[in-house]
């Protein structure tokens, strides 16, 4: 009698772990996914292919550049984000295109796509010993400009390959503490963003 | 009432103290044929297990493998050497100081190499798809040719076109490429030129770049 209740209780146990398995298994995207590699602003973060350094996050209502030889301007309902990221190439050369902007709440914002032909655009061409900025920029909800995340690999949802992922934990203030906001930011400034 | 004892169980009085469904769960003792049949599997089992991990791997063992530039075929600096295919001679190897400024970081050299190329009419194995040409360093990093140095029109084409149009056309096809590198390793950098079906293996040229005046 013991035996059987033994047996059957053994078998409640592995249908269990079967099935906390099957819901618990990560799904194949999940597994060939990017490979995360974290960090925060000021600190070289190092990738498999390059090395990522985030400078400064610059916050503007409005961005102006020049376009063959004209000024554009756009604005926005929310908020530009302006990353600014030292980049250098590891043992190769490697363009680093694909960023994006992770906002508190998880909401996920890809480089903007209303800036073309303004200086600086990725991708960023890189050659090993020659580290050079980077500049990336988002369209941004206002409540999403704190506690983001910065994710930046060489091409988009990078598989089995690392992405770093980045804490934008140095935003600019004002002396009472809100976050500092330029009415306009120069995309064409060699600064690469600064207000 | 008694149950009747089975005769093949051999080791009933080892069971003495057993209650009869006790025993009737217990497996008898393997015979001498099943022992031999399971030493036989186990031996199977060390065979088979490898083997099915080399026949699901093999597609990507084999992609990297032949993914990857491990092992160079040296070539004399200016010397014409044969390669996929292809007969590749080291034109012009040179390098100035390239001014910073917009997509030119701080201290970088440029480097400008120039091949010749032309089909030996040796068929190759699989067509030379995928030319890759680029510098490499004692240590082993590689710079590919850039855009951010435009070079002016002239009849020398970039690898994959010229490739092609030298199995079309046939003669003689001229190669140039553009390089940003690093000052302090740019004298000591050799060109190599990797072609998609020769992988492994690479060609390299044992030349090094020669400075000359900028433009």
């Amino acid at each position: 009698m013991k035996r059987r209740l033994a047996t059957l209780v053994l078998l409640a146990a592995a249908a269990a772990v079967l099935l906390a398995m099957q819901r618990h298994s990560p799904r194949y995207d999940e597994l060939t996914g990017p490979i995360p590699v974290s960090g925060r602003m000021g600190e070289p973060v190092r990738t498999r292919l390059f090395d990522a350094r985030v400078e400064r996050v610059a916050f503007a209502r409005q961005v102006v550049y020049r376009r063959f030889g004209s000024p554009v301007m756009r604005s926005t309902s929310g908020l530009w984000a302006i990353v600014t990221v030292e980049l250098a190439a590891r043992a190769k050369s490697v363009a680093v295109g694909q960023a994006a902007w992770e906002g508190p709440t998880g909401l996920l914002y890809q480089q903007t796509d209303r800036l073309d032909f303004s200086p600086g655009q990725p991708p960023h061409a890189l050659d090993p010993g020659l580290p050079r900025q980077g500049r990336f920029v988002f369209e941004i909800r206002p409540d999403q400009a704190g506690g983001a995340t910065l994710r930046l690999s060489e091409r988009f949802s990078p598989r089995l390959d690392s992405e770093a992922r980045i804490a934008l934990d140095t935003l600019p203030r004002n002396p009472d503490g809100s976050l500092a906001i330029a009415d306009t930011l120069d995309l064409s400034a060699a600064s690469g963003g600064r207000p | 009432m008694s149950i009747a004892r089975p005769p093949e169980d051999a080791h009933a009085e080892a069971r003495q103290g057993a209650s009869p469904p006790e025993r009737a769960l217990r497996d008898d003792p393997p015979s001498a044929g099943e022992r031999l049949w399971r030493r036989r599997s186990l031996a199977l089992l060390a065979v088979l297990l490898p083997l099915t991990i080399a026949v699901t791997a093999y597609d990507s063992v084999r992609q990297w493998w032949t993914g990857r530039d491990l092992f160079a075929r040296e070539a004399a600096g200016d010397a014409p050497a044969g390669f996929g295919g292809l007969r590749w001679q080291l034109t012009g190897l040179r390098m100035a100081p390239a001014p910073a400024g917009g997509r030119i970081p701080a201290d970088a050299m440029a480097v400008v190499a120039q091949f010749s190329v032309q089909a030996t009419g040796a068929q190759p194995a699989r067509a030379p798809l995928e030319c890759v040409v680029s510098l490499e360093d004692g240590e082993g990093r590689r710079w590919t040719p850039t855009l951010a140095l435009p070079l002016p029109r002239a009849s020398e084409r970039e690898c994959n076109a010229a490739i092609r149009a030298a199995a079309k056309e046939g003669g003689t096809q001229r190669v140039q490429h553009a390089f940003l590198v690093p000052r302090e390793v740019a004298a000591t950098l050799r060109p190599a030129i990797s072609l998609a079906s020769q992988r492994p293996y690479y060609l390299r040229f044992a030349r090094r770049p020669e400075l000359v005046q900028a433009q």
